[in-house]
């Protein structure tokens, strides 16, 4: 049964997890013993709760069997991808720390056997329960290197989970205040010949244009991410090397990106990550004040001095905040250099 | 106390309640540096299984000369340094490879002077402190391009002062210990603003005296070894109250079971317990060894090492 | 910055307390846990006004979140649960407009904690709610500092001091009434692994 709730695709009275990649969020439920020959597994409304009792024991079953083949043990030499996909999704659900595991769907995207967009999927999962897993971030950014195309195309989707998480007022306000993607400056092609093999022959426009597709799914998983764990550290850090590495600090982008912040900081006032990105933005700028001045006819100045204000509001009507303080002094800092 | 949490760490090996061994296991290799470097700041190194040890260690060991966390784990940065700690902490080095320790390590540096933390090609500033750390235990740091490990760990300098995990990033206290101690080891602290880091460092104590790892969070006995630790090396350990942070640590002390927690009244594991100890160490408790600040080892086994560290 | 629920109690002159209308926001919280969330806010709403004394208004922290209580002398009480970034004065200038609104719109003989199944206040509510979520949109910040002066507001830094001397949340969770099976469970898991 372990074995069936773990990697079974295709029985239907039997839930397994392999349901989970067209969920939206799961959790452990406090359920401490079995009932009688019931899955332990609930699905309701794209959820999926597993009962507290079997997670000890799927994990130590997948987690065994994983590593035995890591190990080259005898019995377990032969696993096949799509068991290895399953065990390993297993683990990493529960303990998404294990680095190996995540190696391990690795190796399956570079030989194949696994697609990218199925691994970030779970990826976006994981966030929902564990939402500042290093390793998750980690690996997703790994998931962008691999290839240019792939950077492109997963960026944006981890950009995405990124940026939802930290855009708690939904839909709306991010749809108006994000950017043009066809006006960023990324050069799909260049990387074309870094690609391996098997990924040649992929459709690019179509890749393209399911951008804004994933962009929407991706907006709903990390939405719930920000909201349950706040200075988010490896979050905001990764945004910002997805700012430098996939959109070239295009000011264009950056102030895109310092519009559709204001919002979400006026709601996180003691969220120093926050305020700390908009930092990363605004000196961002500051290095392409000619072209801030040329293009948007903008001075670097008066963004400043419309930060302050924001601030001078913020800090009369939540008083006590120090991530509001040392954000000011950050202010001051880059107005007295300017 | 000290007796507890040495009763505590020497039984913590025992338990190997199966489900907990295996969800622990991804750092099998940091854990056994944490309590053997604690055991032996108490003086009670000898109550550990040397050989049982030793032996672990040899089989974490891949061919590319990195190590994993544990058996069958895929090698990493920080369980390469972990591994290289704890055969300096035996005098065991030639335990392992060392030479292909090196080459491991060495071969991480990229063209900008970071380091990935493995093959897949993370950067972290936490990264260039246990390539750093890790070649000069083993004496060879002239195996990477010093320069240039330094010239990228200051492009992570914020405007506080601090640093952050990448170029831009949030300032933090753990990368601090992590960028501070890999200018201690290149001999490069005079980059550093100690001034202006110290003093952001300093406002990490809250009114209950312990610190945080950056503004407006909890206070975490972990802290007391990176915020501390960091103070040391940059000679601004007197801009903290002592007193107050020895009570939150002695606060976070299971009376019952020994070993020392994030928080009051939290559960205890092997991780705070060693910063716990080593935090009493840098304020001066004379029952426990002096801790080196940058390697958070006893300070009587770096001397042996000969390794040589710049403190400001 | 974040309110989660508002509720309208009456605390009779025997000290027993009645929840009358309560609204909820429990869309951040995992799909699994909303229904013992929803009911250990109302829990805490319950406990926290029996033992607010009344005319007085108070803050209680407890971990992430924070309930701001205002009992009046007329017996009604209302209770707001935010979270730490949720600025304290306009949570208490919006306990005063529910409670001046209550007793506007509820007939008096409602109040009374037989009849409470009667009451029709639970829209007003969820409106407040939704409205305050934006404590400077809703429009009462100009107003706040003159309106609130009368009463001193008295902050806790936890639950238990709130308790009375010897009682125990680990008690008053297992002899609720007000909590399921699973929502006792589900409190003991996370104390577990906290
Ligand atoms: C030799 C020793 C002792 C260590 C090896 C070197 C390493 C790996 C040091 C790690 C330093 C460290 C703690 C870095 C911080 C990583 C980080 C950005 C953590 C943020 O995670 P949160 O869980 O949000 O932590 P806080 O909430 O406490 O900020």
């Amino acid at each position: 049964n372990l074995r069936r709730i773990i990697t079974d695709t295709d029985t239907d009275e039997f839930a397994s997890l392999t349901k989970l990649l067209s969920l939206d969020e799961y959790d452990f439920l406090p359920v401490k013993e079995p009932k009688h020959n019931r899955s332990p597994l609930v699905l309701q409304e794209h959820k999926l709760g597993l009962e507290a009792w079997s997670v000890k024991i799927l994990f130590q079953y997948a987690y065994n069997r994983l590593f035995a083949w890591r190990n080259n043990e005898s019995q377990s030499k032969f696993i096949d991808p799509q068991e290895l996909q399953s065990l390993s999704r297993a683990v990493v659900l529960v303990n998404p720390e294990c680095s190996t595991a995540w190696n391990i769907r690795k190796e399956l995207v570079d030989n194949g056997d696994l697609s990218v967009s199925d691994d970030l999927r779970l990826g976006a999962l994981v966030l929902s329960k564990h939402p500042k897993s290093p390793e998750t971030f980690s690996h997703s950014l790994i998931d962008q290197k691999k290839t240019h195309l792939v950077i492109v195309h997963c960026t944006i989707v981890v950009f995405h989970r990124v940026l939802v998480a930290i855009i708690v007022q939904g839909v709306g306000q991010f749809t108006r205040t994000f950017v043009n993607m066809d006006a960023i400056d990324i050069n799909v092609e260049a990387g074309l010949h870094n690609l391996p093999e098997n990924r040649q022959g992929l459709n690019i426009p179509a890749m393209q244009n399911s951008f804004h597709e994933h962009m929407q799914r991706e907006l709903t998983v990390c939405k719930c991410a920000a909201e349950k764990y706040s200075c988010n550290y490896n979050a905001w850090s990764h945004r910002i090397w997805v700012m430098q590495n996939c959109f070239n600090c295009s000011v264009q982008v950056l102030l895109a990106e310092l519009q559709s912040t204001e919002v979400w900081v006026k709601k996180h006032v003691s969220d120093h990550s926050g305020f700390h990105y908009r930092q990363f933005l605004l000196s961002t700028i500051q290095q392409s004040a000619d072209c801030l001045m040329e293009q948007f006819s903008m001075n670097h100045r008066n963004l400043l001095q419309k930060e302050m204000n924001l601030l001078i509001d913020l800090i009369k009507t939540c008083p006590g905040h120090e991530a509001l303080w040392y954000h000011r002094k950050y202010v001051f800092h880059a107005m007295c250099k300017s | 106390m000290l007796q507890k949490h040495a009763d505590y760490i020497a039984a913590y090996g025992n338990k190997k309640d199966d489900y907990e061994y295996c969800v622990t296991e991804y750092l099998r290799m940091s854990g056994m540096y944490w309590g053997l470097t604690v055991m032996d700041l108490m003086s009670q190194l000898d109550r550990m299984n040397k050989d049982e040890v030793l032996a672990f260690v040899k089989q974490c060991q891949h061919e590319c000369g990195g190590l994993g966390a544990s058996i069958g784990h895929d090698p990493h940065l920080l369980y390469t340094l972990s591994a290289v700690q704890i055969l300096t902490l035996y005098d065991a080095l030639d335990t392992i490879n060392t030479e292909k320790v090196v080459e491991y390590v060495s071969g991480l540096q990229q063209e900008d002077g970071s380091f990935f933390g493995d093959k897949w090609g993370e950067v972290d500033t936490r990264f260039s402190f246990c390539a750093t750390a890790c070649l000069a235990l083993l004496g060879k740091l002239d195996a990477i391009d010093v320069d240039k490990a330094v010239e990228f760990v200051l492009t992570c300098m914020n405007f506080d002062g601090g640093f952050g995990c990448r170029p831009g990033s949030e300032t933090h206290s753990g990368q601090i210990y992590c960028c501070v101690g890999m200018l201690s080891i290149t001999g490069r602290l005079h980059h550093v603003n100690a001034d202006l880091l110290g003093w952001w460092l300093c406002e990490r104590q809250l009114p209950s005296g312990g610190l945080n790892g950056r503004p407006e969070k909890l206070p975490d006995v972990c802290y007391s070894w990176w915020v501390l630790a960091s103070l040391k090396v940059i000679g601004k350990l007197h801009w903290i109250d002592k007193d107050k942070l020895v009570q939150f640590i002695l606060a976070c002390q299971d009376d019952e079971t020994g070993g020392i927690a994030d928080r009051p009244g939290d559960m205890v594991d092997p991780f705070h317990t060693l910063f716990g100890v080593c935090g009493l160490s840098l304020l001066g408790d004379d029952k426990i060894k002096a801790v080196n600040p940058v390697f958070c080892m006893p300070e009587e086994v770096i001397q042996r090492t000969g390794v040589r560290l710049q403190l400001l | 910055m974040k309110l989660y629920c508002l509720a309208v109690l009456n605390k009779g002159g025997d000290g027993k307390v009645v929840p009358l209308a309560a609204s909820h926001d429990l869309a951040s919280f995992g799909y699994f846990q909303r229904s013992s969330v929803k009911e250990f806010m109302d829990f805490t709403c319950k406990i926290i006004v029996e033992r607010t004394a009344t005319s007085s208004r108070s803050s209680v922290k407890e971990q992430e979140y924070i309930c701001h209580v205002y009992c009046r002398s007329d017996s009604l009480a209302a209770v707001v649960i935010a979270d730490h970034d949720y600025p304290q004065r306009p949570a208490h200038t919006l306990l005063n407009k529910v409670l001046d609104d209550f007793s506007s719109i509820v007939p008096k003989s409602q109040w009374t904690p037989a009849k409470s199944s009667e009451v029709q206040f639970t829209t007003e509510l969820s409106d407040y709610l939704q409205r305050y979520q934006d404590p400077e949109q809703a429009d009462a910040m100009t107003k706040i500092q003159s309106e609130l002066d009368e009463t001193k507001i008295i902050l806790y830094n936890t639950i238990d001091q709130v308790l009375q001397r010897g009682e125990k949340l680990d008690d008053l969770v297992v002899s609720a009434e007000g909590l399921s099976m699973q929502s006792k469970a589900f409190y003991k898991t996370v104390c577990e692994t906290r």
